[in-house]
């Protein structure tokens, strides 16, 4: 079982919003959790914002990609754990996901690879590839298309911890 | 919040005018999941002929895999079908849809991707000008010294849900708000000017209870059946298809709960002295709207239009706004404004050249001289309607 601390994780300043754990059994065989948990957090984090509607329709959009490359990991049983925090306009999500090595390098090397100066490009081959959809587009499209700021770090071996800073209304306290 | 959560989609074709439509959220594991509906997609576009467009004005959501199965299809459509012409109709209120369509016209410029409603409603431009803000201020203040007392008779009561569509600047709302204490109040309107501004308004009296809404009020996203109680005031008439909205308010409203909505009979607007000049006026004014595909004449149709669309146990009243109400230069104030969008804006954008334009102006004048004079009566009727919908 792994079982990191978020707690320990450096806040700077953020307020906590929204927190779950879900077992990566269920989270495994329930591809319909990834819209559920997206609908639900996205109306849950909206009310107070400039355009409540506007915005838990992107948040919701930017969540759900989000969810679904968890869900295409194969993640290792545990806990996988979900945070949400804010401060002024940017929202921080934050994501522990269970996995081996494989995975968490799947996470650092795409993480790196959204900072490329050719990103934009590649985003948008993912996009409208006639193959199957390749898994790092949704990280690809938080960063290009919602200019997310994203980092991914490996806990030991166990598990990665991937942050993303979102602003989606500009001007929103 | 009240938002539709919808975890399923649908889709239809319209043949007549070749518009295939997609609603609802779409998030398939797999590509094969929405076969049907690509399927469908390729087969009305391979038998279009001029142009065919791709309604996804209330595709609330779709994910990666959806969006791409789509693309390649169009892609597709594109390559096989050159005398086709694609255009994706997209709505400005769904905020995922401009960042990824606007990918796929970049990619195939022969995509045409618009969103529709900018220029879909005439006369639109006028009335989300932010101009136009101060005009809805005052008659809100005129109007709702009659309406406080006037929705009672119509089943307004405390403790109620409400929605305020066409909201405007939204003072009507937090009114409602402070007046009958209801548990929710959602406004929408698509003027987002309006919208800042109404934020700004709640802000400052420090009401938390108004949520103020982007959105289209002929494909609202607002879900079934929710509210006790709906009002759209004074904007049946902006549309040329007013049933649209009322069968938008008819939906979300619950069985049981009433529709209110108030509405005009410019050419009826009246004073002394000078009354010629200023009927003449007015009758203009309903011949410019009309102009504009708009109906300022709406009032006494409303009996009709909530029958039409499914109301029952019809109220309706009218009432008179006047020089006599509260300050004679309130009254003023509106119909100069009236008198600035009207002869300065709508009416130049008609083309009416100065002489039309002088005497036009000089009808809002003895309007206000009418309502300044100290033995004048100046008027502005309303009617106000409200149905039940159905159990
Ligand atoms: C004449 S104003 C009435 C505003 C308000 N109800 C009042 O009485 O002060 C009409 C309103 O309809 C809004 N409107 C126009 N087209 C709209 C649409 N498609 N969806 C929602 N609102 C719209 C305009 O922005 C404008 O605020």
């Amino acid at each position: 079982m792994t079982d990191f601390q978020m707690d320990s994780l450096p806040d700077d300043g953020f307020r906590p919003l929204l927190e779950f754990d879900l077992d990566t059994t269920v989270l495994n065989d329930q591809w319909v959790y990834c819209d559920f948990m997206s609908s639900f957090v996205a109306n849950m984090v909206s009310h107070n914002r400039a355009d409540p509607f506007m915005f838990s329709n992107l948040l919701s959009a930017t969540l759900n990609e989000l969810f679904e490359t968890v869900y295409r990991t194969r993640k290792e049983a545990g806990q996988f754990r979900f945070r949400m925090l804010r401060k002024g306009s940017v929202d921080r999500i934050t994501m522990v996901v269970p996995c081996g090595r494989d995975e968490q390098q799947f996470y650092l090397k795409t993480v790196e690879e959204i900072r490329d100066p050719g990103a934009s490009d590649k985003y948008l081959e993912l996009l409208f590839s006639d193959d199957e959809l390749d898994r790092r587009i949704g990280l690809f499209e938080l960063a290009i298309s919602y200019k997310a700021q994203m980092s991914a770090v490996a806990l030991e071996d166990k598990a990665v911890c991937l942050t993303v800073d979102l602003v989606i209304e500009q001007g929103a306290d | 919040m009240a938002v539709a959560v919808s975890t399923s989609y649908e889709f239809g074709y319209d043949e007549n005018d070749q518009v295939f439509t997609l609603a609802g959220s779409m998030r398939p594991k797999d590509v094969s999941e929405i076969d049907a509906c690509l399927d469908a997609l390729r087969a009305c576009a391979r038998q279009a002929s001029g142009m065919f467009y791709v309604n996804v004005r209330r595709l609330l959501q779709s994910n990666n895999v959806a969006f791409n199965g789509l693309a390649s299809v169009l892609m597709q459509v594109c390559r096989e079908r050159p005398d086709v012409n694609v255009t994706i109709t997209m709505s400005s209120v769904v905020g995922w849809t401009p960042r990824k369509f606007n990918a796929l016209r970049r990619k195939i410029p022969r995509i045409d991707v618009v969103e529709y409603d900018k220029d879909f409603y005439p006369g639109q431009s006028f009335v989300e000008d932010s101009s136009f803000v101060s005009v809805l201020r005052k008659q809100t203040t005129m109007t709702w010294r009659h309406e406080k007392h006037i929705l009672l008779r119509h089943g307004m009561g405390e403790g109620m849900k409400i929605a305020d569509i066409c909201c405007g600047i939204g003072d009507f709302a937090l009114l409602l708000f402070r007046e009958f204490n209801p548990t929710y109040v959602v406004a929408l309107d698509h003027a987002k000017a309006s919208l800042d501004y109404a934020r700004k308004m709640a802000r400052e009296f420090n009401v938390t209870g108004v949520e103020y809404v982007y959105g289209d009020a002929a494909e609202m996203l607002l879900p079934n059946g929710e509210f006790d109680f709906v009002t759209c005031r004074h904007s049946l008439q902006v549309f040329d298809r007013p049933e649209r909205i009322l069968s938008e308010l008819f939906r979300i409203c619950k069985p049981g709960g009433r529709v209110y909505v108030s509405n005009e009979k410019n050419s009826h607007c009246l004073g002394e002295p000078r009354a010629d000049s200023i009927q003449w006026t007015y009758n203009e004014v309903a011949k410019l709207w009309k102009y504009f595909n708009m109906d300022i004449e709406i009032g006494p149709k409303s009996r009709r239009l909530l029958l039409d669309a499914g109301f029952e146990d019809i109220r309706m009243e009218s009432f008179m706004v006047t020089n006599l109400d509260g300050d004679p230069e309130e009254f003023a104030d509106v119909v100069r404004t009236w008198k600035d969008m009207f002869a300065d804006s709508m009416a130049k954008e008609r083309g009416d050249d100065d002489a039309f334009i002088r005497k036009f102006k000089k009808g809002f004048d003895d309007h206000i001289f009418a309502a300044l004079h100290p033995k004048g009566y100046a008027g502005w009727p309303i009617w106000v309607a409200s149905g039940r919908r159905p159990l």
